[in-house]
């Protein structure tokens, strides 16, 4: 004798079976004692299964013993605008346009605080078109961000527009320039009297140009010398450079040490443990340093521009001298054709020999907040603002994204590991992709990324102070409510004195990990809501 | 306390379209009393179909926010619940398609294996001997389509055509998501033994 399966007795007992075949079930239970004993059991199971579920098993929280509130808060949108846009207004004329003045007086003009970062023409041509893509993109991100605002059925669209339009972005870009020469050997020397029509890369134990480059020379090896010409741009990564020749263009070294002996037409940027001009040493343009130890004896153009340990200044500087160090001593020989400003922690020393055109200004700053000035609680405001409209655009980009960072910096171990793990791996990983020349852009791209992932950090970890304080968000205004209101908390912790710096720090750490966490899961399968029950009981 | 019905329905229906057309016109009392009516179904709802109990809380506010929102659209024709289940059913499952439990939601290998067919003797001896409370236990261990399939049916008392709406299946292949997830439902209460019980003690 035949029985019935399993799903025609659930389906008969749920009512889902059609008459013909009901009736042919029941006829056929009647005299059979096993079916009928599934379908006591089956039914016995759904009994337990609705009585399970409907009996209370816990008290409905009190947070939902009221309605909640509607989420439409009009006044604090406009409230939070407000702060937001005046923060960025006064970010932008009160940082950001006087950096754009003081680079461009030390050469890095025409264009954008992008080509300081990308030193445009240099690496490859097409970085102009990109930051114009750069701004391209922010501009559409500003219009997708006002469409979410006005239609909030529109969020579903906006992660797919923002792919479309990085696609776009990518599509549209020019191609790379024509390839220049490449070459890797343990040293490499272009001979004297031999010219190189073409811009050279190359990497190497040493590099040395005793010929004529015609072009650019980007270079990467322990030693760099020109000793020749480069009529393009010199950009090396390297210990050592030294630059006995001509360079018609612009210097940019990333190195322990810097020589220059020769001349430079045009700018010299150094970012470097020492340099020096030696003083034989001529520089049509300006300098921007970002060095331990700097030392200038021969002239420069125009102006000098620095963050330096210790300066020693005894040459010729055609423009204007502004620079941040720890010391500086102006010597004998020294001569300042535009003004002169020092800001540090110690008075310098000037020869009384030196010709300066206008007095020293000096400003004595420890580096120390100044709790006593309006203008430091003004900033702090400001930043605050910049920092909630940075976070108020992941908002509603990315709502469940965001609520994911925050959820997984609730893992108080994990989560700061990682921020630890991610805070030196990616510099570093950044570092490996761009002396392997074919991963440059990668490189940087993953440094912006990075910088970025940095600031944020502390926009999660001040959501889940909000949290903390507030109790958990509903919807959107919530959230951003208590992302205000915890950006609020943490800039006043960060504001104590020696407890704001670790604060800081481990904020950073503990936000970048919740972020990398975040990121992992949403690459990942999710073990599934059993382990997530258990982890939360 | 008095015996739940099945469907837990709350305020006869009279009283409920009257509450219901006051609460369309904007009238903050009449939402206070449907409110007070069905969160705490809505919140059990919520509790047993999504992994945590903050999941819950939060899921139960963002439902009674989106039906505040979504009053006008409701058909006063239907039942309010099944509305409202409805409602709840699609938020949760988008909650939970959205953390992206994909390993339990798309449960596609699996659904074409053959089930073996249960000794009826020992479903019912199964049956008879597991608590409540154990089963919402192994409940809460299940895959979330599983689990959500069988809160929708024997909770929220779905048909069938809106749990193929609510879960996107089709009609013909609910019968088969309750019963897969029956069988789970067996596997996970039977695991539960002395081993389950031990973990609890101790917490």
């Amino acid at each position: 004798m035949t029985h019935y399966d399993e799903m025609t007795c659930l389906l008969y007992l749920e009512g889902q079976l059609e008459r013909p075949r009901a009736l042919e079930l029941s006829e056929h239970v009647a005299g059979c004692a096993e079916c009928r004993a599934l379908l006591r059991a089956l039914e016995s199971e759904s009994r337990l299964l609705a009585q399970a579920l409907v009996e209370e098993d816990e008290a409905v929280p009190a947070r939902l013993l009221t309605p909640p509130a509607s989420e439409a808060m009009p006044w604090a949108w406009i409230v939070s605008f407000g702060l937001a846009a005046a923060g960025v207004y006064t970010l932008w004329t009160g940082i950001v346009q006087p950096w754009r003045q003081q680079l461009s007086q030390a050469g890095f003009g025409e264009g954008s605080l992008l080509t300081l970062l990308f030193f445009r023409g240099a690496f490859w041509k097409g970085w102009g078109e990109m930051a114009n893509m750069v701004e391209w993109i922010a501009v559409v991100t500003l219009g997708i961000l006002g469409v979410s605002l006005v239609r909030r059925s529109w969020r579903r669209w906006t992660t797919i527009a923002v792919v479309m339009a990085a696609l776009a972005a990518v599509l549209a870009l020019p191609p790379a320039a024509a390839a220049a020469e490449t070459k890797k050997a343990q040293t490499y020397v272009l001979p004297k009297n031999e010219v190189l029509k073409n811009d050279l890369i190359v990497s190497g134990g040493t590099v040395r140009i005793d010929g004529t480059v015609e072009g650019d020379l980007i270079a990467f090896g322990e030693t760099v010398e020109v000793n020749g010409r480069v009529t393009g741009d010199v950009i090396a990564f390297a210990k050592v450079v030294e630059v006995d020749g001509k360079v018609d263009g612009n210097v940019r070294v990333f190195a322990n040490s810097l020589w220059l002996r020769g001349s430079v037409d045009k700018n010299v940027s150094a970012f470097c443990e020492h340099v020096g001009f030696k003083e034989k040493s001529s520089v049509g343009g300006g300098a921007m340093m970002f060095v331990a130890d700097a030392t200038l004896e021969g002239r420069l153009g125009r102006d000098f521009l620095g963050f330096i340990g210790r300066t020693m200044l005894n040459g010729y500087v055609g423009g204007n001298v502004a620079l941040r160090s720890e010391r500086l001593s102006i010597g004998s020989s020294a001569e300042i054709a535009g003004k002169a400003s020092y800001r540090g922690p110690h008075q310098p020393e000037v020869s009384p020999q030196a010709r300066l055109a206008s007095p020293l200004e000096v400003k004595i700053a420890v580096h120390r907040p100044r709790y006593s000035s309006p203008g430091y609680y003004f900033k702090q405001a400001l930043a605050w603002g910049a920092a909630f409209l940075f976070g108020l655009i992941l908002v509603l980009l990315m709502p469940g994204f965001f609520s994911d960072v925050v959820r997984s910096g609730r893992e108080y171990a994990l989560a700061p590991l990682l921020g630890i793990a991610t805070l030196v791996g990616v510099p570093v990983v950044a570092i490996i992709a761009c002396v392997t020349i074919v991963g440059l852009a990668v490189g940087i791209g993953s440094v912006l990324l990075w910088i970025i992932a940095v600031y944020a950090a502390h926009i999660f970890v001040a959501t889940w102070l909000g949290e903390r304080l507030l109790g958990a968000p509903i919807g959107t205004g919530a959230v951003v409510g208590r992302l205000a209101v915890g950006l609020a908390v943490l800039r006043l912790v960060c504001m104590l004195p020696y407890v704001g710096a670790l604060v800081k720090f481990l904020v950073v750490i503990w936000g970048l990990g919740a972020l990398t966490l975040a990121i992992y899961r949403r690459l990942q399968p999710s073990p599934g809501p059993a382990a997530a029950v258990q982890a939360a009981a | 306390m008095a015996e739940r019905q099945k469907r837990p329905e709350g305020m006869n229906a009279a009283d409920l379209s009257a509450t219901l057309s006051r609460a369309r016109a904007g009238n903050p009392d009449a939402w206070g009393e449907i409110y007070r009516q069905y969160a705490a179904p809505i919140f059990r709802f919520c509790r047993r179909a999504l992994p945590s109990r903050e999941d819950a809380e939060d899921a139960t506010m963002e439902i009674f926010l989106k039906l505040r929102e979504k009053l006008g659209q409701y058909d006063s024709g239907r039942p309010f619940t099944a509305w409202l289940y409805k409602v709840a059913a699609n938020h949760c499952w988008d909650t939970l398609r959205r953390r992206r439990v994909r390993q339990d939601l798309e449960t596609g290998e699996l659904d074409s294996l053959p089930l073996e067919h249960p000794d009826p003797n020992q479903l019912q001896q199964l049956v008879e001997q597991r608590t409540g409370q154990e089963l919402r236990a192994a409940l809460a261990r299940m895959p979330a389509r599983a689990r959500m399939a069988l809160v929708l049916r024997y909770y929220a008392d779905m048909s069938y055509e809106e749990i193929a709406e609510a879960l996107g299946v089709r009609r013909a292949f609910v019968g088969v998501v309750l019963l897969r997830a029956r069988h789970q439902l067996r596997e996970a209460l039977g695991q539960r033994g002395a081993a389950g019980l031990a973990a609890r003690g101790t917490r």
